[in-house]
């Protein structure tokens, strides 16, 4: 399949001396890509220039054919949309106009009704479990209804790649999988997922592939089952990871040694 | 209905008109002649324009109706340029008069005038003019300090503080040097409608109309950063090229006002946040909302103003900054419970 986001030779500098180079990686529509990686890895940077707010130094990122770095605004929104960390606003905006911000593409390229737009508000509340929330402040909200509410607005953008940072951060048990079910679920209706997780366990159970980051290097990229192995965790981690079977023929997870040394 | 604090809104405008429209004869009455309003009423709405004696007719007409329109536009412009500030800044304490914006287009005035150009334009338009490059100055200011500390909200006001006493201390040094027009100046200084007639007026309008009908264009892109730069990148917009687009906007409604008025502090805080306190942060609704609003709070401060101490006037600066302060300091306050850091 046509992949649908391509990086090609990608370089980026902050000031401060942390650079970024990812040579090349590709991801295909219908995909759940984890990304991966300690501290300070360059996940946030990669973020950052897949989705166009930065430009890179030199190499580019093409969505679907298109260098996300000089379309405009309207067609970006088309082609990539994020689902950030928490972040409080100084404005108390309820549930259903934060998610309506997510139409902003659509309200203003025109062909887009009220009807249209209350069915597709509903729809979405309906999906995210938000009815009850729908007139609510959301600074009121616990940081798991919050971050469905950023996850509600995605959808109502709409875009053909999604990019989440740490999306199950604040989530409970229940609202994890329901994450974890959404993602595979976009990625079902054509959707390119891509997603910062800090949990390699769900990498390793919901994504199709990996890309594991350290130092600003894209050290391993493939699919999931042959990048989280703990060899590799303990070069890109630094801590020593076992393979446990959770049943007959279940795929293993991966959890600190009992006594392994080193940490 | 579908949203319960919509509908509120739909009700809301037409009240607030109305509430605005009410307040123009009514204030007009009132003076060192009292006019009746009915007489107003019947004078405006006969074919003849009957209903008022030749004096009260020019009473009206030249010196109270010029004076409140004034008023009204004023402080709508204020208040709109106060929604700007505060959601392009993402800081609920943000408007012109403590960002130093006032003070900035107050200098650009006062050197206008007592540089004595040989005036080819319309001398109101020129001091337009000067008081915008004044308070776009300021702006500038503002905004390499608004980048270096991203998101403060203390230090964003804190450094409008200095530019306001920069620009002060330039605006009493000028009337140090020409003490023969200190008069003038002072007016500049302390905020008031009493030398309003039609020709300020017509240049405020020509300013504000274009600039408050591309306002009600953009409520949307608004919305978007008043979420935060970021979010807004990511929906679809260029926060940095909105953000200056729109604060050029709010620069030139100020100075407009600051030019036909003088400094009048704190509108642009008030109204903000009594809109949304009713009707919820949304822009489309808080822009369109705040235009009546802001105009009725000032309509009513000035005529508090000028009848208070009959005959002699208050600037109407001095009673929107005993009304403001308390306000500005409940917010203080309300910040600090929030545990937003100041």
């Amino acid at each position: 399949m046509k992949p649908m986001v391509t990086v090609e030779n990608l370089q980026f500098t902050y000031n401060g001396g942390f650079s970024l180079r990812v040579d090349e990686l590709s991801m295909e529509p219908g995909t759940v890509t984890a990304v991966l990686g300690p501290n300070g890895s360059g996940k946030s940077t990669l973020f950052s220039l897949l989705r166009g707010r930065q430009k890179a130094r030199s190499g580019r990122v093409l969505m679907n054919g298109r260098d996300i770095a000089r379309v405009g605004g309207r067609e970006r929104a088309a082609l990539v949309g994020l689902v950030p960390q928490l972040n409080e606003s100084p404005f108390g905006f309820s549930v259903e106009e934060v998610i309506g911000m997510g139409f902003f593409r659509k309200e203003r390229g025109g062909l887009f009704t009220d009807e249209e737009r209350s069915s597709e508000l509903d729809g979405i509340l309906e999906r995210m479990d938000l009815k009850v929330y729908r007139n609510r402040n959301v600074n009121s909200l616990s940081g798991g209804e919050y971050q469905r509410v950023l996850l509600g607005r995605v959808l109502a953008q709409d875009p053909g790649v999604l990019l989440l940072d740490e999306p199950a951060n604040h989530l409970d048990l229940k609202h994890q999988t329901v994450l974890l079910r959404l993602l595979r679920e976009e990625a079902g209706r054509g959707k390119t997922v891509i997603t910062i997780l800090h949990d390699i366990n769900q990498a390793l159970l919901h994504a199709d592939r990996v890309v594991l980051l350290k130092a600003g290097r894209c050290v391993f990229e493939g699919p999931a089952e042959d990048v989280i192995t703990p060899p590799r965790i303990r070069e890109v981690y630094g801590t020593e990871l076992d393979y446990y079977y959770p049943g007959e023929g279940g795929r293993p997870i991966l959890g600190p040694g009992r006594n392994n040394g080193p940490v | 209905m579908k949203h319960s604090d919509s509908s509120l809104s739909v009700w809301l405008l037409p009240v607030l008109l109305l509430f605005t429209a009410a307040l123009i004869p009514l204030a007009s009455s009132v003076g060192a002649v009292f006019i009746p309003p009915g007489g107003i009423l019947r004078f405006f709405v006969s074919a003849g324009r009957e209903g008022l004696t030749a004096a009260q007719e020019t009473i009206l007409l030249q010196i109270r109706l010029p004076r409140i329109l004034l008023a009204g536009i004023a402080g709508s412009g204020l208040a709109v340029s106060g929604v700007i500030f505060q959601g392009v800044f993402r800081n609920p304490m943000a408007e012109p008069y403590l960002l130093g914006v006032t003070s900035g287009a107050s200098l650009g005035a006062s050197l206008f005038l007592l540089l004595n150009l040989p005036v080819l334009i319309l001398p109101v338009l020129g001091v337009t003019v000067a008081a915008f490059a004044g308070g776009l100055l300021s702006m500038g200011l503002i905004l390499a300090v608004a980048g270096r500390y991203r998101n403060n909200i203390g230090s964003l006001l804190l450094a409008g503080i200095a530019f306001s006493s920069i620009a002060q201390a330039g605006v009493s040094f000028l009337m140090m040097l020409h003490r023969d027009r200190a008069e003038r100046i002072i007016f500049w200084m302390m905020g008031s409608f009493s030398s309003a007639d039609w020709l300020r007026i017509g240049v405020l309008l020509i300013f504000l109309v274009p600039s408050v009908f591309f306002l009600m264009l953009k409520s949307r892109e608004l919305n978007l950063l008043a979420l935060g730069r970021e979010e807004a990148h990511s929906l679809g917009i260029d926060p940095e090229r909105e953000s200056l687009f729109l604060l050029i906007i709010a620069c030139v409604i100020t100075s407009a006002v600051v030019a036909s008025s003088g400094i009048i502090g704190f509108v642009g805080l008030m109204v903000p946040h009594m809109i949304r306190f009713v009707t919820g942060p949304d822009h489309r609704r808080v822009l369109i909302l705040s235009l009546p609003a802001g105009a009725a709070l000032m309509i009513l401060s000035d005529l508090v103003a000028r009848t208070l101490m009959a005959p002699s006037e208050i600037p109407v600066g001095i009673i929107t900054a005993l009304l403001g302060g308390p306000f500005f300091l409940s917010l203080l306050r309300k910040n600090a419970r929030a545990g937003r850091t100041l």
